[in-house]
């Protein structure tokens, strides 16, 4: 059972849950938990939502989208709030892990809100000090809808050897520099490392976006056991 | 096991008034039309599609497409309920009754009282016969005016309104009659052998 | 999952791990599988799983064949492995 301490919204669809958990184990960049609501009329729901924060963060977050008529989401995004109770289960999942001792070089791809894991492997990569190379390709429909944008421009700053490229997929700003279209080959080879690096990928988003990355990766030679993938349900990027 | 803690302000989506009666215990009314697969959604072409009518191992009547449109049509508005707990209410679907099919096919009685319908992909459910008969049941080929598109089962599927919609299956290529009721697909993994909604027969032991 | 128009696109054996883990001890998403069908290996957190709320139906990514089929309802579980030869679950952290 969890307590919300606090709500911050990150994006106009998307806010970050800072939780309180009495007895939590800790937990692995990657992983997630499953929530479960409860009607007063008994109705239940469930869904699973990964850990944003790092492992040795102060809470544990969750960073949420509010899917248009989705049974979750829109109760965790527009309704709770701090001092609200949140019954959870967790962490889960031992496959979608990246810890700092694993070493790299780090390609990550990130569809949506696919890059709420990938943020934690990211959070957990600057709190350890690690200067492991890594590249984050993160694409988004618009500019509003980049989560972590400040945050991430930060950890690039910090010049420990990250860089992130974005993509938008629907609409850009007027002078945009970054990729305006969808994830494909070319880009991938741009801005990604090539496989003789050998670099472990991760590629989390909607299924629809992890298999598509996942054939060209595998096209552009990297190794089926280094690529490790998590579908997300339906979402923006 | 003590009952879970409410989340407070959750509900599921409200039910709007009068439909209190057409709703099943347990189930709320939706307006979109929630897609959910045992597997991927097969492409099957018309020029391949046929259904067929079948006993033990001999073939009773198989129809290609185009003798299948040239059946008798007929057009019903029902209500159908999921056992993941949502409803829909008022939905319009056309096709070929099984009645339609067991007339055409010659077949006024059957001696075998159960069926289990076989689908690309290789989804199955079974029914007793009397449920898909007397106007019960149809094999669907429209909805809401349109084809019926292969997230929801195109080109056809089973529709037996009145018992769970997992018993409605997508993508229906054959009925086949049998002597004894064997599980299907979801009714092998502890789902109810029946599945009346009115009785809330979700899962077996219900 | 979500109701949207993609509701037929599958999640994948990392969705299902809470599921997994209340009936097993180990944790089977790093375990890897042998499918009946085809012979083809994967890791089960990479297996495609289909069935929403009504259970987890894992399906080989090279032929379809359901390998796992895991369902919970009120009086238990059900599994379905006749679409696995072998499942292989390491005791170490991968």
């Amino acid at each position: 059972m969890a307590e919300v301490n606090d709500v911050i919204p990150e994006t106009h669809r998307v806010k970050t849950l800072l939780l309180g958990i009495p007895g939590w184990p800790g937990h692995l960049p990657g992983q997630h938990v499953d929530v479960r609501l409860t009607g007063e009329d008994g109705y239940q729901a469930q869904r699973s939502y990964s850990i944003a924060s790092a492992p040795d963060a102060f809470h544990v977050s969750l960073t949420v989208e509010r899917i248009s008529d989705g049974e979750v989401s829109p109760y965790l995004v527009d309704e709770l709030h701090a001092g609200d109770r949140l019954e959870l289960r967790g962490p889960i999942g031992g496959h979608f892990v990246w810890t700092a001792t694993q070493g790299g070089p780090l390609f990550l791809i990130a569809g949506g809100s696919g890059i709420v894991p990938l943020m934690a492997m990211l959070r957990h990569r600057s709190a350890a000090g690690s200067t492991v190379p890594a590249v984050l390709l993160y694409s988004s429909r618009t500019l509003e809808d980049i989560i972590y944008r400040e945050e991430l421009s930060n950890l690039v700053g910090k010049g420990d050897g990250l860089t992130v490229a974005h993509a938008l997929t629907r609409a850009r700003p007027a002078g945009w520099a970054g990729y305006a279209r969808r994830i494909d080959q070319p880009m991938l080879a741009e801005v990604g490392f090539p496989a003789s690096a050998r670099p472990r990928v991760f590629v989390c988003g909607p299924t629809s976006i992890v298999e598509s990355a996942s054939q060209l990766l595998l096209g552009l030679g990297h190794e089926r056991s280094l690529i490790k993938t998590e579908r997300f349900g339906p979402t923006g990027g | 096991m003590s009952k879970p803690p409410t989340s407070r302000g959750f509900r599921a989506r409200p039910r709007p008034e009068g439909q209190g009666k057409r709703v099943p215990p347990g189930q709320h009314e939706v307006s979109d039309f929630p897609v959910l697969s045992a597997g991927p959604t097969p492409q099957t072409s018309l020029e391949t599609w046929t259904f067929a009518l079948q006993d033990g191992g001999s073939l009773l009547a198989k129809w290609t497409w185009a003798e299948f449109e040239a059946l008798p049509q007929t057009t019903v508005v029902v209500d159908i309920h999921c056992v993941t707990a949502w409803s829909k209410i008022d939905t319009e679907w056309q096709g070929v009754t099984i009645d339609a099919l067991l007339e055409v096919a010659g077949l006024a009685e059957l001696s075998e009282p159960y069926a289990m319908i076989h689908c690309d992909g290789g989804y199955t459910t079974n029914l007793p016969v009397e449920d898909l008969i007397a106007g019960k049941a149809m094999i669907a080929t429209r909805y809401d005016g349109e084809s019926l598109t292969p997230e929801h089962g195109g080109p056809a599927r089973l529709l037996v309104p009145h018992l769970y919609f997992w018993k409605s299956a997508k993508w229906a290529r054959r009925l086949r009659f049998m002597d004894q009721d064997e599980p299907g697909f979801w009714e092998s993994l502890g789902y109810h052998m029946y599945g009346d909604p009115w009785k809330e027969q979700r899962y077996s032991g219900d | 999952m979500e109701k949207t128009k993609d509701g037929a696109l599958p999640l994948d054996g990392n969705a299902a791990a809470g599921l997994l883990r209340e009936l097993f001890v180990l944790d089977l998403t790093v375990a890897s599988l042998t499918c009946e069908g085809c012979g083809a290996v994967a890791t089960v957190a990479e297996v495609r799983v289909y069935g929403g709320r009504m259970g987890a139906i894992f399906r080989c990514g090279a032929c379809d064949t359901p390998v796992l089929r895991l369902s919970r309802t009120p009086s238990g579980f059900s599994l379905d492995m006749r679409g696995a030869r072998c499942l292989r679950v390491p005791t170490a952290p991968a």
